[in-house]
Order: structure tokens, then C-alpha cells, then sequence
């Protein structure tokens, strides 16, 4: 599904757990693409192909999976980050990950070859997609979120769902994190929101007044007085 | 003609013995020695994992007894002994040196000794590896840039880049003469007494 110039969407829609993946075609030098969040290997209750899946999706969109030449993960939890070590071991892509998050993600036998700060990220060149890496802990101690200021855009990862938010009951969540980076994302201007699930929609939130009214609904969630 | 009798499994095995050549005293002495090392090594693993503090290192040496606790304290200190290296954090060193000064408290000031040895090693060692991140950083930093990967957010982690890693072991082997010094001398002078 493409949203946006180069950027395209793929929601899972598997049974199992496993998170959306987000493409951005042909974006660097050589014309390989970079993936956001490339998700599960193989699901761990049904044994779905997730990577196969993202491939067989892409492939219709005329994206070769195999010219991944970089891996934007979120954060370190395998639903989101499983494949990565794959397109690493076979075919060579680069994989970025805040560093916080690294031990979590070298755990599962990933390598990081670069560490994602809060700052900003061009692909490519000349013309190139200037982003902004949000350092957006929470869910977890390194999740970043991924801002396009040009197209409004915001990939999201497990910090913002439709109406909801990220887990902090795990290893290294704080709710309290979690929501002082809600807050602080709920300043950007964002026109399409890009969460890390489909959890109650596709996951995909498209125009201003829907985005804000889920920054609304989430904030009414935490409490008034503690926005 | 005397029809031999069938031999039993235990028979057949008893002559496969006999068959085979004597150890001899040393040969016996190291088979022991190799079947209670491991037991040395466990205690080490669990003493750096912080399973066990300095203070239960004796404890744990004194459940075996006679000959059999000497080799087991053998082991223990030779597997401390050799935490000291590059590759390790300095805490690590600083536990081991910690360990074997409990354990053979007697020799407290050879390791104290080897540990300013190791600190100046290190402190070499540290002062030429910031000398070279600097510029491999750089490296890698434009090996991203021609990818069509920059800005503020990228920091290459060059803990996963092999011309890197190659340099730091080769910076960490030009140590090591001096390193297996300090070791070998610190080893031999807490076995002695």
C-alpha cells in the first residue's frame, strides 16, 4: 500500500502477533530500499512467514525484498525485529537500532551496525528523505519514533496505536516514559500516523483531525492533570 | 581337540585392559589433575558471574580435602589468573586479582603487584585505542554516507565493523607479551606457598 512517494505501508494480517512494516522504496544510493521494522522470521505460535510475507507484499508493489540495504527497527522486541538478523546474515543490510536497546536485540543473536540517536537521518543522495529520529522511550528503554517533517508523517513503532499505546509491562517499560513521549509527539504536526500494529485498525491514520483526536483520546486515557 | 569356553562381555573387556600399557605415576598424576580442574573453573565462573563473593571462595575450597583440594585450588587461580586481559572490563581484572588474593591471601602484595602492571598496560593501551576510534569512526562514517545513510541520528557501532575489530586485536596482541608476563610470574608466585 503505497502512502506517499516512496513510502509504503504493509500491515500484517496474520493470526499471529507480529507487527506493520513500513518501506521506503528505492530510497538509498543504488536504489535499495529501507524497511522499517521488518517483524517476525517466522511467528512464534503458528509459525507464519512473516519476512516471506513482507517479501510476496512488496513484490506486488515491484520491490525487490533482497535490495533491503538498511533496517530501522523501533525497538528490540522480536515481533518487530526478528527478520532484521536475516537481511543482515544473507543479504547484507545494514541494521540501526537505539542503543539502549541493543542488549535486548544481541540477546536474540542480532548485530547493531548503527546506533540511532534522537537527531536527524537523510537516505540517500543528492535528493534525499530528511527525517528525524525521536528518541520515544516507554515500551522500551531505546524506542524511537520516525518523523517525516516534509509529508507529516510519523512511524510510530508501539508507542501510539489507534486509541491506545504501547505495553510498559515489560522488561525496561515505564508508563511514565511512555507517556512524556506521547506528550512530546502530540507537538508535532502530523498528518498520517504510522503505528507499529493493527491493533482495532490497520493501524493507519490518515488526516489531521483523526490524528489529533487520537493524541485526544489517548491523553483523556492518562488524565487531564497529568498531561 | 579342547573346545575353548565361551568368554563373557567382562572377560573380553578385563584382557582388553591387561592388553593396554601402564600409566606411569606422572600420567596418573595429570588425569587427575584434569578431572578436578573443571571443578576450579565452575567456582571461577560463578565467583565472576557474582554467584559467589570473595569471602565463599575459601568456603567452597575447603568442601574437598587433601590432595584433591590443591588441585581444585590450582585450577581456581590459574582460571583467574587468566582474567587478566584486554578484552576484559577492568572490574573483571580488579575481581579476579580480588579472588586470588582471598584465596592465597599470603601472596596479597604479588597481586597487588600485577594489578599496577596491568593498570599501566591498560592505561597504554587506552590512551593508543582513542588515538585510532577517532579516525575509524570517520572511516565508517563515510562508508555510511556513500550507502546514502547520514546525519546526526547515525552513529556507526563499530563493535560490528571488521577493519575495526581486526586493528583492536591486533593493538590487544601487541600487549599480550607484557600481559603473559604478569600472568606467568603472579601464577607462579601464588602456587608457591
Amino acid at each position: 500500500m503505497k502512502i506517499v512517494d516512496c513510502l509504503h505501508a504493509y500491515p500484517w494480517r496474520g493470526t499471529d502477533n507480529n507487527c506493520n512494516s513500513y518501506v521506503f522504496a528505492g530510497a538509498l544510493n543504488e536504489g535499495r530500499h529501507v524497511v522499517v521494522d521488518p517483524g517476525h522470521l517466522l511467528t512464534p505460535m503458528y509459525q507464519e512467514p512473516g519476512l516471506e510475507r513482507l517479501w510476496a507484499e512488496m513484490n506486488r508493489d515491484r520491490l525487490e525484498g533482497t535490495r533491503i540495504g538498511l533496517v530501522i527497527l523501533t525497538h528490540g522486541h522480536p515481533d518487530h525485529c526478528e527478520s532484521a538478523i536475516a537481511l543482515r546474515q544473507e543479504y547484507g543490510a545494514l541494521v540501526a537500532l537505539h542503543e539502549a536497546d541493543a542488549p535486548n536485540y544481541e540477546a536474540m543473536g542480532g548485530k547493531v551496525d548503527i546506533f540511532l540517536d534522537e537527531g536527524s537521518l537523510e537516505l540517500g543522495s543528492p535528493e534525499s528523505i530528511s527525517l528525524q529520529i525521536c528518541h520515544s522511550p516507554g515500551h522500551t528503554p531505546g524506542h524511537v519514533t520516525i518523523y517525516w517533517p516534509k509529508r507529516k508523517i510519523l512511524i510510530a513503532g508501539d508507542c501510539i496505536f489507534y486509541r491506545s499505546m504501547g505495553r510498559t509491562d515489560f522488561p525496561g517499560g515505564d508508563a511514565r516514559m511512555l507517556q512524556k513521549s506521547i506528550e512530546r509527539l502530540s507537538g508535532l504536526d502530523i498528518e498520517c500516523l504510522l503505528c507499529g500494529h493493527a491493533y482495532g485498525s490497520p493501524g493507519i491514520l490518515k488526516g489531521k483531525d483523526e490524528v489529533r483526536e487520537n493524541f485526544r483520546f489517548i491523553q483523556n486515557y492518562f488524565g487531564k492533570e497529568a498531561i | 581337540m579342547e573346545e575353548e569356553g565361551v568368554k563373557s562381555a567382562l572377560e573380553l573387556a578385563m584382557e582388553r585392559i591387561a592388553a593396554l600399557p601402564q600409566l606411569t605415576a606422572q600420567e596418573i598424576a595429570e588425569q587427575k589433575e584434569r578431572e578436578n580442574a573443571p571443578v576450579g573453573k565452575a567456582i571461577v565462573v560463578k565467583y565472576l558471574s557474582g554467584t559467589l563473593s570473595s569471602e565463599e571462595l575459601p568456603l567452597e575450597l575447603n568442601r574437598y580435602q587433601g590432595e584433591r583440594q590443591q588441585m581444585i585450588r590450582r585450577s581456581l587461580l590459574m582460571s583467574l589468573c587468566r582474567e587478566l586481559r584486554l578484552g576484559n572490563t577492568l572490574q573483571d581484572v580488579e575481581r579476579a586479582l580480588l579472588g586470588m588474593a582471598t584465596v592465597a591471601p599470603q601472596k596479597r602484595d604479588a597481586c597487588e603487584e600485577a594489578a599496577r602492571g596491568f593498570h599501566t598496560i591498560l592505561d597504554a593501551f587506552e590512551t593508543a585505542k582513542q588515538k585510532v576510534l577517532g579516525e575509524f569512526g570517520e572511516v565508517a562514517g563515510r562508508d555510511l554516507i556513500q550507502l546514502g545513510i547520514r546525519g546526526s541520528a547515525v552513529r556507526p557501532n563499530l563493535n560490528e565493523n571488521e577493519s575495526w575489530k581486526r586493528h583492536l586485536a591486533a593493538m590487544r596482541q601487541a600487549q599480550e607479551p607484557k600481559l603473559e608476563k604478569i600472568r606467568k610470574d603472579l601464577l607462579e608466585e601464588v602456587l608457591r606457598g
